[in-house]
């Protein structure tokens, strides 16, 4: 097995003295037979989001508020016949206040910090 | 195989097009690779103290018996039962399977690929027959009959429940396993990431599930910086199946750190040699730069006829052509930088630049002066090379080619050439030697 500084060494030896240098990408044209597309500016991204997620089978809701927000995941859990639902330990998450009403709706929500 | 490199080409060309900068991506890409190359010890350095940095192993290989041993001696220490592996071409070629089980027979090591591909080749016995695509020479009704045999029962040829059954089957061994070993596609020097590329997700399950995670990686898999991954990501899935970006790509700093959930107890990189440092300062080099994106076998004709398997090495196509008689030497895969008609189709797929039919000229060349060319053909190219020097020469042979070809011409063709050269015309058709030279037309004022 080789010693980390004989390797390493073997190596430096090889770059210092090898005689061939490589200088370029070869010249040969590289562009794709297709012409690049052209860029259509996305006037609502938001909405272009929703509309590519909702096309690869997603489910999305744009809201205005973070009520509208909650009511959101409420009404999901709820038609979801949720038990138990684990979210993610970030700020945006807390702040959104959902772990009391579904709390009433009988709903346990775990935190993914607290997973054992 | 041509319904599916054909498919892998027309992806890439969409989505590389859709690059308004891919030529100088591609610029950029083989000047990060060239930096590095001229600095590897360095690089090398700078990726084990940052690995170590955050509390990994590292080992340095110079060959596939020391990495067997390393990893034989650490399943053992662990009490291994259940190794899974991530697509690795490293570990294929150092043959690291079957090297493990059978020298560490005593440990009853079951080792599992996690690759759909990888794991339907493991089972059926086979070897991957494309960097990318391991069994595309296999198709559903073959791959239901081998997990038919998995499963005790027959499994109908159905996509969508074939996955399903390998889905259920490979979860158990995510969960149960000992070690993870991958490869790596990237290795950043600056950080100490490996960077793994799959669309299934078992490279993540792979790295993080299991309490050891031990990285088999090339050294030419070195980048110096995080930032250039953004060159090689873009690069990489547009040119191996023409997706933007692959469905996972996964960085993995160190084990697991503290307060952290995920990730493995304990990570062992191992920096593998196994012949590329032999490459280095020469004008095979360049071979290094390859991200094993398969853009090259897609597009080879020889490829496409032939496919992988008629390489008889862990590489195939033309990247394969190249570096197998360089990591193995000219004896064992003599053949192999012949096996090719030069288009020249490979160096303009591959995203990094490297010079592929360059190269496979050179080693036709290294053949030659190391006396590995067959005699024939030695006494046919010196005939040749005398022949075209001399314009006497020159004159003679054509004026007796015109005189000779006259019995074996027919319609206007030449057919069949005699003896062993009847191959050629037994589907082509040769074009006589003209009735005066183009010198003679030449001397008579046309």
């Amino acid at each position: 097995m080789a010693d980390r500084t004989e390797f390493i060494e073997a190596i430096r030896h090889r770059t210092r003295t090898g005689k061939y240098k490589p200088t370029h990408a070869p010249d040969i044209a590289w562009t794709p037979k297709v012409e690049p597309l052209e860029r259509e500016r996305i006037e609502d991204p938001p909405a272009r989001f929703l509309q590519e997620l909702e096309a690869l089978g997603g489910h999305g809701r744009r809201v205005e508020s973070t009520q509208e927000a909650r009511d959101y995941i409420v009404s999901l859990a709820k038609e979801g016949d949720a038990k138990l639902l684990v979210r993610w330990d970030v700020e945006e998450l807390e702040a959104l206040g959902v772990d009391e009403p579904l709390g009433e709706l009988g709903v346990e929500v775990a935190v993914w910090r607290d997973l054992k | 195989m041509a319904l599916a490199t054909e498919k892998f080409v027309t992806g890439r060309n969409a989505v590389l097009g859709a690059l308004p900068d891919a030529p100088e991506l591609r610029e950029r890409a083989y000047r990060v690779k060239q930096e590095t190359m001229a600095n590897l010890d360095r690089y090398l350095e700078q990726m084990a103290s940052a690995v170590e940095a955050r509390g990994g192993n590292v080992f340095f290989a110079e060959d596939g018996e020391a990495v067997v041993r390393y990893i034989g001696d650490l399943a053992r220490r662990r009490g291994t039962k259940v190794i899974t592996k991530s697509k690795s071409m490293a570990t294929e070629e150092i043959e690291l399977n079957r090297r493990l089980e059978e020298e560490y027979a005593g440990l009853n090591l079951e080792i599992v690929e996690t690759d759909l591909g990888e794991w339907i080749a493991q089972l059926a016995g086979d070897t991957p027959s494309h960097i990318i695509g391991p069994i595309l020479h296999m198709n559903r009704h073959q791959v239901a009959d081998v997990l038919s045999g998995v499963a005790g029962e027959k499994l109908p040829p159905n996509v969508e429940q074939l996955t399903r059954f390998a889905r259920g089957r490979l979860r158990e061994k995510f969960l149960t396993a000992d070690i993870g070993i991958s490869g790596a596609n990237f290795g950043v020097a600056e950080t100490g990431t490996i960077v793994t590329v799959t669309n299934e997700g078992n490279g993540r399950l792979v790295t993080s599930v299991p309490p050891v995670h031990v990285v088999v990686m090339g050294i030419e898999k070195l980048i110096p910086k995080f930032s250039d991954l953004s060159v090689f990501v873009q690069l990489l899935a547009r040119s191996a199946t023409g997706q933007k970006l692959s469905v996972y790509t996964n960085f993995v700093t160190g084990p697991r750190g503290e307060g952290e959930l995920d990730g493995a107890e304990e990570m062992h990189l191992i920096l593998l040699d196994n012949g590329r440092s032999d490459l280095l300062g020469t004008p095979f080099e360049e071979a290094l730069y390859c991200i094993r994106c398969g853009a090259c076998l897609n597009v080879c004709p020889v490829y496409r006829q032939t496919g992988g398997h008629a390489y008889g090495s862990t590489y195939s196509g033309p990247i394969g052509a190249v570096i197998t008689p360089l990591l193995k030497g000219d004896e064992e895969a003599k053949d192999l930088p012949h096996a090719s008609s030069l288009c020249g189709a490979c160096s303009e797929a591959c995203p990094v630049g490297i010079p592929l039919h360059d190269l496979l000229l050179k080693l036709r060349n290294r053949q030659v002066d190391r006396g590995l060319a067959s005699k024939a053909q030695q006494i046919a190219f010196k005939g040749f090379e005398k022949t075209m020097k001399s314009p006497a020469l020159y004159n003679i042979s054509t004026r007796a080619g015109r005189t000779a070809q006259k019995p074996l011409l027919k319609n206007g063709s030449v057919r069949p050439l005699p003896g062993p050269l009847s191959g050629w015309t037994g589907s082509r058709d040769l074009p006589p030697l003209a009735e005066k030279p183009f010198r003679q037309l030449w001397k008579e004022g046309i």
